[in-house]
């Protein structure tokens, strides 16, 4: 294989117009589910920093060049205010990651267009009113629209006794009022299920296949099939979700091999 | 190779990386961008102006931003400081000054504690384990290795703990297993015997030496202050004279070239770690003041209880002291009898519970879990919940018998080198949950030495014929540098029987 | 053949053009290529071709945002069964219905019948997924009765099941694919997939066909069925082009083949039925001694 010095660094698109997050999946008329799935070895904090990143300032990262898209012109507003919500991770993580990539402190605490939340000390209960507080807190002052970024809500399967389908309800309820992105695990030890219905791997898998039925966009990253690499961390792969959104709204599939190194520093490169 | 990489941090521990490889690459336009985003060397943190021109060079960013600041509010531009002076906002910065045994990461200058095994504490990569997170050892196979680290865990604290018996600085929970247990946990290495008898020797001569730290702390109540630069000195010696073997052997010392680039760092935290000898106990054994035990309540339906009882534990000590959580043996049949704590809620819920407990007290608690994995495989859906609950997590394979016997046959000149089984690490603190994958499966190998938990770099063994001279020429240098040959086929043994009489109350 | 192929497409079309009499069609899926396609094709059909007005119903278990074509919108899931009998039942009948069920994993075992007769009536069509990917469990309690997919496989009166076009990668592989969610690039959920019709006559017999479906062009071609295919076509397509000589047989030829009688057929008819005896017959030329122990050969 070649390493990946030998590549050529690549900018990330999602959507076939180049964009990340495109303005289009930003219309009311339709809201979007955006799955990002992991591995436990290749967690996508970078990949979650660059979409909020885009959500925000229409900019990445990731890329060399700062692609302004023509259709947005930044009037007063960001393109989509975001709450970043997590059950697993708490704001330290994150935050590193914004100063460092963004020079942005999303620790302030009391942001209009960005709201972090985490479930992890305060009360796991009341996840799914808070985070509707907060979008209509949030959907009230501007007119774009809410994306909300859900990190590991399938804990909640397992930790309070809520079933697939009231979590899915749930999930649902929140994506009538915003873009959603939910960021969950899919390790093969998770998946691989049996006829009975309380193994956890039953439970996993049919909560994520049902996801997966209702997506519009999947992310996913893996680490490499040939074990581990100094040069490479994992691969990037972009599906169309199961669900084609609205005309012109056109995943372009594709793989990108990733490296984070030591210092957090990430770059993207064709396969 | 990895251990000569983190040489070259420590080395340079200051600078640290910038961030803006990732987003530069078009050549022309990547030196101005540059500049904010690296974190700068000190010496430019201290000129504000250095900023401007940067600021300029991301011209096609910055007018978007500066027209926003009204809406953003407070997402607007903010010059992002070193990471320590972020951290300084948080509580974490007291401990990080003032207690003996935290010293900042030498990746991301988070504060971290030692393990008790110097050689965990590297390939944790941090040099330590960062506080506020958690190390989930799993073990493969019937032996008990992970009780062993467990145990210098928390014997490391404990000798903290007793650098100044005026105050404490370190306390120990232990949940699971009562205080029978703790009173096994392994003493500090005196050195082998003959640098044991050089001791003696000193201690005629000052009358002050490690034992007596330990054993009258009434004394050093008085004289505290002398002592510890006693201490100090004495260490150094004690380095200096294993530099000397080292010069003998110098050609074999591979993994102590390690070990040297550290030497800096250990003058500047003497006590941040210490070696333990497997062998012997700590005297006096911890006491209740110091360790907290929490017992798995029989006929209890969930673990509500004891999570609120580590709660309240933490909430008893004074917020500048170190909190050292062990849950060892996870899971096992014999602590945890009941079915009812075994079924995923439960257990998810636990684990959930102390990663909650870990987080709202992070600026000083650290825990380590040992799980086994003949009664909960990695293929097993729970485990991988367990793990995707944990910070880090270290996997310890012993070799199987072949192996080992063909390790023993090889290596009958060179006991030092027979190993116990493999290391495979599967996350490690703070640099996963960024993306880094850092899983790796058999690269290193372990050994439970009688003064040190020990890792390597995993070599196949290869059978050589004619070698004699080498491996008389390896052998002295063994010798001369640790006694190490007898211990190695005693420990597993011994470190299991401890765990036999342990399960039995 | 060709004329099955015709009356195969025909079937298919008056199908989705609801002419054909099928209360019931079940679609199943699985991740690598959803039903969501073949669902759009359906509406495009119904909508151009169907001249009397059909008012569709959509029963969203799954669907957050209501299609457009979907003339009433029913958000279903957590809701109790009653709530959709009530609905139906305020609803007239006049017009031809579709009833689209975007997927039946939420439907308990309990539920189904009960679910499916609330919504049969007469002028009145159901069209629902089955995600074939979402793990089917055994009840516990009642371990011997069929599972949901098995009813509803048995109720239904038309059934898709929707695969992917595979390209240089082989079955197993995307079954493996499938079964860790991690879809292969440009392959999976494309809206060109292949389907095998399963439609049951109303003697209960099936009738099977398995065709290409492409979405946006509106074409459909039949696939041939495999087996068939190989049997006659392998042989000639080997022996073709092959040397300069001709290798193969012409029908003619064939049959003509077949009606040679091998040699020795007789034979092996009246002296072979004794097995693998030695037949020994006395012929004048031997040299026989009655005498020589020895020499018997019997």
């Amino acid at each position: 294989m070649t390493s990946s010095s030998d590549l050529q660094h690549q900018d990330l698109a999602v959507y076939q117009d180049s964009s990340i997050v495109s303005h289009r999946t930003l219309s009311p008329s339709y809201n979007h589910l955006n799955l990002i799935l992991h591995h436990q070895s290749t967690k996508p904090t970078w990949l979650t920093v660059a979409l909020v990143e885009n959500c925000l300032l229409d900019t990445c990262y990731l890329n060399t060049v700062k692609t302004k898209n023509s259709g947005y012109t930044l009037n007063g507003n960001v393109k989509s205010e975001v709450i970043l919500a997590s059950f697993i991770n708490d704001l330290n993580v994150y935050s590193k990651q914004f100063i460092k990539f963004l020079n942005l402190d999303i620790s302030a605490p009391s942001s209009p267009n960005f709201k972090f939340l985490e479930f992890l000390k305060k009360d796991i209960d009341r996840w799914f009113e808070t985070i509707q507080l907060e979008i209509s807190k949030l959907s009230q002052k501007t007119s774009s629209k809410v994306t909300v970024f859900l990190e590991n809500p399938e804990l909640l399967l397992f930790i309070t006794n809520c079933t697939i389908n009231q979590l899915l309800e749930k999930l649902q309820i929140l994506n009538q009022q915003c873009n959603l992105f939910i960021i969950s695990n899919s390790d093969p030890s998770l998946l691989d299920h049996t006829e009975f219905e309380n193994d956890i791997s039953t439970i996993y898998s049919t909560y994520l296949a049902k996801l997966i039925h209702k997506s519009n966009l999947i992310l996913s990253l893996c680490p490499l099939k040939t074990g581990r690499a100094n040069d490479i961390t994992g691969q990037l792969k972009i599906n169309k979700g199961l669900i084609s959104s609205i005309p012109n709204v056109i995943v372009k599939e594709r793989e990108y091999l990733y490296l984070v190194n030591k210092d957090g520093n990430v770059k993207l490169f064709f396969r | 190779m990895s251990f000569r990489k983190r040489g070259e941090i420590v080395g340079s521990p200051n600078v640290i990386p910038s961030a803006v490889p990732g987003r530069g690459g078009a050549p022309p336009a990547a030196p101005p961008v540059a500049l904010p985003n690296t974190r700068q060397p000190p010496a430019m943190q201290s000129m504000p102006s250095s900023f401007r021109p940067a600021v300029q060079g991301r011209s096609a960013v910055v007018p978007q931003r500066g027209s926003v600041p009204g809406t953003l509010g407070n997402l607007q531009l903010q010059r992002p400081n070193t990471q320590q002076q972020h951290q300084q906002r948080k509580d974490e910065q007291p401990l990080l000054g003032s207690h003996p045994g935290v010293r900042p990461s030498i990746l991301t200058s988070e504060p971290c504690i030692s393990t008790g095994s110097s050689d965990i504490d590297k390939i944790l990569a941090h040099q330590g384990l960062p506080i506020g997170t958690s190390l989930l050892i799993e073990e493969n196979g019937t032996t008990d290795f992970s009780s062993t680290l467990l145990k210098i865990y928390l014997s490391q604290g404990i000798v903290q703990n007793r650098l100044n018996p005026s105050s404490q600085n370190t306390h120990l929970i232990l949940v699971g297993l009562d205080q029978t247990w703790a009173k096994t946990l392994p003493g500090v290495y005196k050195g082998s015997s003959k640098e044991r008898k050089k001791l003696a020797v000193k201690e005629n001569e000052s009358k002050v030496s490690v034992s007596n730290l330990i054993d009258s702390q009434q004394q050093q109540q008085l004289q505290l202050q002398k002592e510890h630069i006693l201490a100090q000195k004495q260490k150094q010696q004690q380095q200096e004279s294993s530099n000397n073997d080292l010069k003998i052997a110098w050609r074999y010392g591979l993994q102590r070239k390690s070990e040297k680039s550290e030497d800096l760092s250990e003058s500047q935290y003497p006590n941040y770690n210490n070696q333990f000898d497997i062998t012997s106990t700590l005297i006096p054994s911890a006491s209740p003041k110091e360790l907290t035990s929490i017992s798995i309540p029989t006929r209890s339906k969930s673990y509500d209880l004891v999570l609120k009882q580590i709660e309240q534990a933490i909430q008893r000590q004074p917020p500048n002291v170190l909190i050292r959580i062990a849950v060892p043996l996870f899971l096992n049949p014999m602590i945890y009898h009941e079915s009812q704590l075994q079924t995923t809620t439960n257990v998810i819920q636990f684990i959930h519970g102390l990663k909650r407990i870990l987080k709202t007290h992070q600026s000083r608690t650290t825990l380590l879990i040992s799980l086994n994995l003949d009664l909960f495989p990695r293929s097993n859906p729970m485990t991988s919940l367990i793990e995707m609950l944990s910070d880090a997590i270290i996997e310890l394979r012993p070799f199987d018998p072949q192996l080992y016997n063909l390790m023993e046959k090889i290596y009958k000149n060179q006991p030092a080198k027979i190993k116990h089984g493999h290391l495979n690490i599967h996350k490690l603190p703070t640099l996963s949950d960024v993306g880094l994958m850092c899983v790796q499966d058999m690269e290193y190998s372990f050994k439970n030495g009688k003064k040190k938990f020990q890792v390597e770099e995993w070599s196949i063994p290869v059978e050589e014929e004619d070698t004699d001279n080498h491996n008389a020429n390896a052998n002295s240098s063994s010798a001369h540098g640790h006694d190490e040959p007898d211990v190695a086929s005693v420990n597993p043994m011994s470190s299991k029987r401890q765990t036999t009489t342990d399960i039995e109350f | 053949m060709s004329s099955s192929a015709a009356s195969s497409t025909v079937l298919l079309n008056r199908i989705l053009t609801l002419k054909e009499s099928s209360p019931f069609v079940l679609a199943l899926d699985n991740i690598g290529q959803s039903s969501h396609y073949l669902t759009n094709e359906f509406i495009y059909k119904i909508k151009s071709t169907t001249s009397a007005p059909v008012s569709i119903l959509y029963l969203s278990y799954e669907t957050t945002n209501k299609p457009e074509y979907a003339d009433e919108f029913l958000l279903c899931l957590g809701k109790p069964l009653s709530y959709i009998k009530d609905h139906l039942s305020k609803k007239q009948q006049i017009t031809k219905t579709l009833i689209i069920v975007d997927s039946f994993n939420y439907i308990t075992d309990d539920d189904l019948s009960e679910f499916l007769a609330t919504l049969f009536s007469p002028n009145t069509t159901i069209y629902g997924t089955y995600h074939l990917s979402v793990p089917t469990v055994k009840n516990h309690q009642t371990p011997n009765l069929p599972s949901l997919l098995t009813r509803l496989q048995f109720v239904a009166t038309t059934i898709f099941e929707i695969k992917p076009i595979l390209i240089g990668i082989d079955e197993e592989e995307m079954e493996h694919a499938i079964s860790n969610f991690d879809l292969p690039i440009d392959l999976s959920n494309s809206s060109k997939f292949e389907v095998e019709l399963t439609y049951r006559r109303a003697s209960g017999r099936s009738l099977i066909y398995q065709f290409t479906i492409d979405t946006i062009t509106h074409t459909y071609e039949l696939k041939q069925n495999d087996s068939q295919k190989d049997q006659s076509t392998n042989e000639n397509e080997l022996l073709e082009n092959l040397t300069t000589f001709n290798l193969t047989t012409t029908q003619k030829q064939k049959l003509a083949r077949d009606q040679v009688d091998l040699p020795f057929l007789e034979a092996q008819q009246s002296m072979g039925s004794m097995g693998g005896a030695i037949v020994y017959e006395f012929e004048k030329d031997d040299d026989y001694d009655e005498e020589d122990p020895y020499e018997d050969p019997f």
